[in-house]
């Protein structure tokens, strides 16, 4: 800030030479006019100093025997001199001075870190269509109340921190950790009940009354740990009622129906080289394209680059252009060979497991055949796992 | 309250920094100065700083700032 200051003031390198140089700074100093970049240089010293102190040193000059040299005028009023036959120039470096600065006082972009559950796209569309709309002033943001509304909307939020930098908005994103449950604080009396068909293998009751036990077959709804506690007397006559939100982990096997198909024959892109381009230049919601009049390629790959314009790193400016890319290719017919397929078929049924695996299951047994059946492979079987499968439903009144 | 040196007596504060740089406070005025040496003289003593590449970076009425590889420095007393 001192170094604009500094320049909007007008700065001069000046060159003293004489008998006592020395005693001139000497003297400038008690006179309170501040210097910089003091250098010796032949038989005196070269130094910087502002431009509206210069008429004080006329008696210091003469009071130290000394010459002075102006080297170099700096800052604006000698950019205005130099420049003050093209008034419009100056007045046009001063327009854009001005809108830069009124450039800067919006929000030109929202940018999202950090998400693995949701995409940076999903929640940076959230905020720009009912938080933070681009083209919004920076004072009208409240990041506070942001964070609280992200934390609401996307459950799966476990920190967020937002901060306005220059023109963009940064988004900070912290998910729940992998494999971590939601403690159940609530206290609203329910049973825990089958959520599929399933042979209970394992059994952990830790409130409510056990229905169901290691080797039974349950389908979807039975009850596997009641809510409704009876305690008995001494003749095992119902003494008293009392219902609870029944807990625990019901573990059974149960089975998924695998089933996938795919045509032996496919198309594959044979590309020939040739590339078309066009830009496409966008400010604010204004668009427009700008491309070569070559006849457009009947097949064709589309790639775009979009390119945000920027002052400086965080100085983001409401328009951005798109390089498109594309890249013409011939569909060509091809054939999987038996063994091909069988291993494409193996590689879908493995990212299946994968995607299984993920939701806390573990998988016990699979068997899957492989078919061909009218220029189709056919990939069906059952994949046996373990997995828990109770969920809780509140007690009515009735219950 | 102790009132420091430098504002009872209008002793020179130096503070240097490695031995690159150094700052001067209450000095009065500037005897020498060299690539190799800047003298400086206060109300009672006087400071010369000895290197080379010597280079003041700025200089004003409240302090000033010295910039070079320093290599000695040494007070004299006038009293």
């Amino acid at each position: 800030m001192g170094r604009i200051r500094t320049w909007l003031k007008g700065y001069l390198q000046v060159y003293v030479s004489g008998n006592r140089p020395e005693r001139f700074l000497s003297l400038m100093k008690h006179k309170e006019i501040l210097v910089w970049e003091v250098e010796p240089y032949e038989n005196g010293y070269l130094f910087f100093m502002e431009q509206s102190k210069f008429r004080e040193l006329d008696a210091i000059r003469k009071k130290a025997g000394c010459k002075l040299e102006i080297r170099q005028k700096h800052g604006l009023p000698f950019w205005m001199f130099r420049y003050r036959k093209r008034k419009l120039l100056v007045l046009g470096a001063l327009i854009g001075c001005g809108l830069v600065y009124w450039g800067s006082l919006f929000i030109w972009d929202v940018n999202v870190h950090g998400t693995y559950f949701y995409t940076d796209a999903q929640v940076a569309d959230y905020i720009e269509q009912n938080a933070v709309q681009l083209g919004c002033r920076k004072a009208e943001v409240d990041c506070h109340q942001l964070e609280e509304e992200l934390r609401e909307v996307f459950p799966e939020i476990a920190w967020v921190s937002c901060e306005i930098k220059g023109t963009q908005l940064n988004v900070e994103i912290k998910e729940t950790l992998e494999g971590t449950e939601t403690i159940q604080t609530d206290a609203t009396p329910q049973d825990i009940v089958a959520a599929k068909d399933g042979v209970i293998v394992e059994m952990i009751t830790r409130n409510g009354t056990p229905v169901v036990k290691n080797g039974m077959t349950v389908v979807r709804g039975d009850t596997l740990i009641s809510g409704v506690i009876h305690i008995y007397d001494d003749y095992d006559e119902v003494l008293e009622t009392d219902m609870v939100a029944a807990d625990g982990d019901v573990i059974a096997e149960t089975v998924y129906q695998y089933s996938d198909s795919f045509d032996m024959q496919y198309y594959e892109k044979d590309y020939t080289g040739k590339t078309q381009y066009s830009l496409t230049l966008e400010l604010g919601s204004f668009l427009q394209e700008f491309r070569l009049p070559f006849k457009a390629y009947d097949y064709y790959d589309q790639i775009e680059e979009n390119h945000k314009l920027k002052l400086g790193h965080t100085y983001v400016l409401p328009c951005s252009f798109t390089v498109n890319r594309y890249q013409e290719y011939i569909p060509t017919l091809h054939t999987y060979t038996e063994e091909e397929a069988r291993n494409r078929a193996q590689e879908r049924f493995q990212n299946y497991i994968s995607n299984l695996s993920e939701k806390k299951v573990e998988i016990m047994e699979n068997n899957v055949t492989i078919d061909f059946r009218d220029n189709t492979c056919v990939t069906v079987g059952t994949v046996v796992v373990w997995e828990r499968i109770g969920y809780g439903r509140p007690l009515t009144a009735q219950e | 309250m102790q009132i420091s040196r430098d504002v009872t007596e209008e002793a020179m504060v130096l503070r240097v920094i490695g031995a690159e740089e150094a700052w001067l406070e209450n000095y009065q005025t500037l005897m020498e100065y060299t690539d190799e040496r800047i003298r400086v003289s206060g109300k009672y003593s006087e400071i010369q700083i000895e290197g080379y590449g010597m280079r003041i970076e700025y200089y004003g009425n409240i302090d000033m700032k010295i910039q070079g590889v320093i290599r000695k420095i040494q007070f004299e007393d006038y009293s």
